[in-house]
């Protein structure tokens, strides 16, 4: 068994200075460019951004840690559906959340979060539930994203992992308090690049030395020969009913991540128009993520398998399969740039969501809850130490996990987040759902999800189940709830609605839709 | 061959694991096109709109 490679604690400071410098520059840059004063402008970058930008910032925000190593290790336990199913399962939500965006920009223009939405849509009360699902959500994903950054570290340069999963939440969080979205974004255009140069360089440099015919011989065997470690006769088999099954969960789980990510619907909302929101969206996803994760599944998972790698070997296990695939195929270069690809996917995504909890809290909870009569600067400000104070909890609980598993917290993570997603979709829709109907389809979605991962015994499908019924239920609930309610919802109230901040649109169509293309809100 | 195993062909499988990189570059490039056109733009003083 050879030993996987190990750089050093001082190589991996060099990376994480260097990589750090230059998103704080780039952040300082951009504030001091665009500025951060206004909200709009902080939490939506003014709703100005081009196609490139955007794409640029949903590609990396949806490299998630897992995208690369979740899907190597969904190749290598499926076989060659592995990849297939982990991409199309995590990408299929973004064609529901894409016409959920482009829908809400037409009736209701002036919006900047989705809880705005659900509170001008339905109730103050029932908006505040949101706005705990969409912090919490926050949480999650970036609690998850520092603990990946955290071992990550931790195993390429033997750096200590509590002082990484720290270190890695603030750096995310200055760089959005720095400089908002607008930050966000063009941070996310400089690990764009940094993460594609790394994928499509590294990537076809390690098929090349598996071999691809070795790499078939090698799948051909374990589909095969029952003597095969890792014997699965469905190896080579792109429609296998188990990665199938997987791409259900896949996609189960990431709906939530998506419909109530407010990092999504400010991105969608900064699109200059619904045009570019609408291709920036295509091309980030369907024609840049979704080859990324197909990639990974392909070439780690064939990788391993041909060389009949044994998963519980000490190494293996303490390095998990791409590190160690990586430092096999590609020496010492590979685990350095594994650490930056992993580093850049962490950063994005964490960014991405703690942008969110900006504009939540920005917008949201600031003036609704805390000062009625606040300046946009004074919001601004707020948010900005909120996304700081938020970095911080984040880097705790990181500490808090360190040597747990988080399946369990993925696993609830998946039921709770699926629940909520039914109204805010039917709701942009029909004017018969009301606040009562909902509440009982989430509460009902939640706990029947909850008891059917709790008294199945099959592990294989308690998730699942548990999974599907709490996206299931309350789509099935509300619709067949529908015609039995009385309630006329009037969407002129959503196209009439006028935030308390300054608003500028610059989509013709929206602008035509309501009157005027300005609104001041309260402070004007 | 084992009852129940399906499996795909060498030249398939060949493409199969080839075409993600080509089809990922194509968006991969499309986006890093218009990231550096956009990006000129704002380094020569254009706003976006601001």
């Amino acid at each position: 068994m050879m030993v996987a490679l190990v750089a050093s604690a001082w190589q991996g400071w060099i990376v994480l200075v260097g990589f750090g410098v230059i998103l704080i520059t780039i952040s300082l840059l951009v504030a001091r460019r665009f500025g951060t004063a206004d909200v709009d402008g902080l939490v939506v970058a003014g709703r100005s951004l081009p196609f490139g930008l955007v794409a640029a910032a949903v590609f990396v925000a949806w490299v998630w840690t897992t995208t690369l190593l979740g899907a190597a290790e969904a190749g290598f336990w499926f076989g060659i559906s592995g990849g297939l199913n982990y991409a199309w399962g995590a990408a299929f939500p973004f064609f529901i959340f894409i016409p959920l965006a482009m829908r809400m920009r037409r009736i209701m223009p002036r919006t900047t979060t989705f809880v705005e939405y659900m509170r001008e849509r339905f109730s103050d009360n029932f908006a505040k539930v949101y706005i705990l699902f969409g912090v919490a959500l926050v949480f999650y994903v970036c609690v998850e994203q520092s603990v990946g950054l955290g071992y990550t570290l931790q195993y390429s340069f033997g750096m200590n992992y509590k002082l990484m999963a720290v270190l890695m939440s603030l750096l995310f969080a200055s760089f959005i308090a720095i400089a908002g979205l607008r930050g966000s974004v063009y941070n996310s255009v400089f690990q764009f690049f940094v993460i594609a140069v790394v994928v499509f360089v590294a990537m076809p440099i390690i098929l090349g030395k598996v071999g691809l015919t070795n790499a078939y011989e090698g799948m051909k065997d374990v589909a095969m020969n029952t003597a095969n470690p890792n014997h699965n006769n469905e190896a080579l088999n792109l429609f296998s009913f188990a990665g199938f099954r997987y791409g259900l969960v896949a996609f189960a789980v990431a709906i939530g991540q998506i419909i109530l990510s407010q990092g999504y619907y400010s991105a969608a909302l900064a699109a200059v128009n619904s045009r570019t929101l609408l291709k920036a969206y295509l091309v980030g996803t369907i024609f840049a993520w979704i080859p990324i994760p197909i990639i990974f599944g392909n070439v780690i998972g064939s990788g391993a398998l041909s060389i009949k790698l044994d998963t519980e070997a000490a190494e293996v296990v303490r390095t998990g399969i791409t590190p160690y695939i990586f430092s096999q195929y590609l020496g010492f270069g590979g685990v350095i740039m594994l650490a930056i690809l992993v580093l850049m996917a962490g950063l994005t995504t964490g960014g991405n969501g703690l942008a969110g909890l900006q504009a939540i809290f920005s917008v949201d909870l600031f003036k609704k809850y805390i000062k009625r009569d606040a300046t946009e600067r004074q919001q601004t400000s707020f948010g900005k130490w909120m996304t700081l104070a938020g970095g911080i909890l984040i880097g705790v609980l990181a500490l808090v996990l360190e040597g747990k598993s988080l399946l369990n917290i993925d696993i609830f993570s998946g039921i709770l987040f699926a629940a909520p997603c039914a109204p805010l979709v039917i709701g942009m829709y029909s004017k018969r759902l009301n606040v009562g109907l909902s509440a009982v389809a989430v509460l009902i979605g939640l706990v029947g999800g909850l008891i059917a991962y709790f008294t199945i015994e099959n592990p294989d499908w308690n998730f699942f189940i548990g999974n599907v019924i709490s996206l299931v239920a309350p789509f099935l609930i509300i619709l067949v709830g529908l015609p039995f309610t009385k309630h006329e919802f009037d969407f002129d109230r959503l196209l009439n609605y006028v935030s308390e901040h300054r608003v500028v649109l610059h989509d013709p169509d929206e602008a035509a839709a309501i009157a005027g293309t300005t609104t001041d809100g309260g402070e004007s | 061959m084992l009852q129940g195993t399906y499996m795909m062909s060498q030249g398939f499988y060949g493409f199969w694991m080839i075409l993600p990189f080509f089809w990922g570059l194509i968006g991969v490039g499309i986006i890093a096109v218009a990231c550096i056109r956009e990006l000129i733009q704002v380094a020569r003083g254009h706003n976006h709109h601001k």
